[in-house]
């Protein structure tokens, strides 16, 4: 039986591995300088403290490959789950050959759990050094990136995993559609649906996010509203996944909770209040970038006799 | 005492509303060459797919060789089964094919399926999909044959073959399997193929079996009487009449009977198995045969 399955699957397993060789050699040619420039103009600037340009314009670099990049890892695993899951029991049952197949003298469990763990199985590995690769190739890009959570399913193994996912959903859609194209095409939507739901719903809720509130200062110009110091995480990396202005007793202002600090202005204005004090109510211990953040900024009404103030509370939860 | 070839019990198949087989019992013994015949639509299918386990009954039981179909790898392996159409690979070749049954079936007789194929010239490199008809057909007995089975059944076989294809390949059948253990259930829907290679008979019609048995048996069994129209009153006693037809001048009975048939006002022929399967399926003796006997019974 593994040599039906094998035989059904190898010109896919060659196109596929073929198509990981390409982009497996194009990382492998450009790696080495990206870790070079990391090496010699990245780390030496953080000696003298200014890294902004020089981050910015390292960013910049193979621009060209970093999208193709993070493109590919996205679709890579929906390409397994279109074009070796769809097919894998739609096929049988669409050209007919189900009846040679589950007619010979191997049940239809063992024929479906073969076919499944091989196809499984080299759909990993393959995927596997894909990611390893790409993962390898964006390093030196991740430790200057800020927004790591954004590409925590492009690294490592979340793109296996998706892929194997995909070539299960493409064989139960298969076997449902009982049509190859049908199924191709439902594998499709249905991959992206489900990455959306977990990457909108499922990943922010894994984890109980921290929560920490930080005080900040509302300052009105003439030439409209804005907070002294910048709202956003705590640290760089951090998941910011819900943001907002709350009162001292936790109460957020808005119907919204009102997201940006400017919109509680109207709030303020009745409070009688225009400005106060900034200050930074703790420091926050460096979090794991995959764990997500609820920030809740506080408009905050200070101690007696001190100036009211908004703060951003940052307590942990 | 061996178990039957293939023994129903009720057996039913649904899909959705409509019942393409309804209450089927009957029980054919090991040995037989058995031909199920009936029209498109019949359920032929059905029962077939039903007895190399594709399908899961929807009422009653089958059992095939004493088990139930598709049971396990042994029982697998105890059935050959030639689909319709002969579902083969297009992408793979002939070898290949072969090579699939050798590493799919513990019993395989890898000899006698090379053997088979050099007989019938077929090029081990060609892709499955470039082959005949015919070809397929007989690429698709072959791995069914390989597997050493003690049931073969054959789905259509012959359908889509051209009639010196069909005649081809039932010899082949049958010389391959001369002096092997093997029973053989075949369907198709013309009683000529039936008639050339089966000595057991099941007729399939709307779903539901209407006769089965022994082929000689039934033409003994079974008599077509022949009558003028004014016969009409005088009903055969003792028989159960089958099929009635009215012509111009004549009327038609077939009837079945397990005695010797005494009836005086009925002219008594022989039937042909062709007459016999008409009967059954409901269309009677239809054609207006102008017979010299017509005068004879007044």
């Amino acid at each position: 039986m593994t040599w039906l399955a094998w035989r059904q699957l190898r010109t896919q397993a060659a196109v596929a591995a073929l198509g990981i060789v390409v982009v497996l050699v194009a990382l492998g040619v450009t790696g080495p300088h990206l870790l070079h420039v990391y090496d010699s103009v990245v780390v030496p600037c953080a000696a003298h403290g200014d890294c902004f340009s020089v981050t910015a314009h390292f960013q910049a670099l193979d621009s060209q490959l970093r999208q193709p990049c993070s493109t590919l890892m996205l679709l890579a695993p929906v390409l397994f789950g279109i074009f070796l899951g769809a097919p894998l029991i739609a096929r049988e049952l669409e050209s007919g050959t189900y009846r040679l197949a589950w007619t010979q003298s191997v049940t239809r469990t063992r024929w479906i759990a073969t076919r499944l763990t091989l196809v499984m199985l080299m759909t990993a590995v393959l995927m596997g050094l894909l990611s390893t690769a790409v993962t390898w190739w964006q390093r030196p890009l991740d430790l200057v990136n800020s927004t790591l959570w954004l590409n925590f399913d492009q690294r490592d193994v979340v793109p296996v995993a998706y892929a194997v996912f995909a070539i299960a959903l493409g064989a139960f859609l298969g076997a449902i559609a009982r049509r190859t194209l049908v199924a191709m095409a439902t594998t499709i939507a249905g991959y992206f649906g489900v990455r959306y739901v977990v990457s909108e719903y499922v990943r922010p809720n894994l984890f109980a996010p921290l929560r920490a509130s930080l005080p900040f200062r509302l300052r009105v110009t003439s030439t409209g509203t804005g907070t002294e110091a910048g709202i956003g995480a705590p640290q760089p990396n951090d998941w910011v996944v819900s943001n907002q202005i709350v009162t001292g007793t936790g109460r957020a202002v808005g119907e919204n909770g009102g997201d940006r600090p400017e919109w509680c202005l109207g709030w303020l204005q009745r409070e009688g209040q225009r400005d106060g004090s900034v200050h930074r109510r703790r420091s926050v211990p460096e979090p794991d970038p995959r764990v997500p953040w609820r920030a809740s900024f506080a408009p905050h009404r200070g101690d007696a006799g001190s100036p009211p103030a908004l703060h951003r509370q940052l307590p942990l939860a | 005492m061996s178990a039957a070839a293939l023994e129903t019990v009720g057996l039913g198949k649904r899909y959705l509303r409509r019942w393409a087989l309804a209450d089927c019992t009957f029980r054919i013994p090991r040995g037989h060459v058995v031909g199920l015949v009936g029209p498109n639509g019949a359920g032929k299918s059905t029962l077939l797919n039903l007895a190399a386990g594709l399908l899961a009954p929807s009422a009653g039981s089958i059992e095939v060789l004493g088990e139930q179909p598709a049971r396990d790898a042994a029982q697998l392996a105890r059935v050959g089964f030639v689909p319709q159409d002969a579902a083969l690979y297009g992408r793979l070749s002939v070898e290949d094919h072969l090579r699939l049954g050798a590493h799919c079936n513990p019993l395989w007789d890898a000899v006698a399926a090379h053997a088979r194929l050099a007989e019938l010239g077929l090029s081990p490199r060609q892709r499955a999909g470039k082959l005949s008809g015919g070809q397929r057909a007989q690429l698709s007995l072959t791995i069914a044959l390989a597997k050493r089975p003690e049931l073969l059944l054959l789905d259509e076989p012959v359908a889509s073959l051209d009639p010196l294809a069909r005649r081809e390949f039932l010899g082949l059948l049958m010389s391959t399997v001369a002096g092997r253990d093997v029973s053989i259930l075949l369907s198709s829907h013309l009683v000529s193929d039936i008639e050339r290679v089966c000595d057991y008979l099941i007729v399939l019609v709307d779903s539901s079996v209407r006769v089965a048995g022994e082929i000689e048996e039934l033409l003994t069994g079974h008599h077509r009487l022949v009558g003028t129209r004014s016969t009409d009153d005088v009903a055969p006693s003792n028989q159960t009449v089958i099929s009635a037809s009215v012509t111009d001048r004549q009327r038609l009975l077939v009837v079945r009977s397990d005695g010797p048939v005494v009836e005086p006002e009925w002219v008594i022929e022989s039937i042909t198995l062709e007459d016999l399967v008409l009967a059954y399926m409901g269309q009677g003796a239809v054609r207006q045969v102008a017979l010299p006997t017509t005068q004879a019974t007044t």
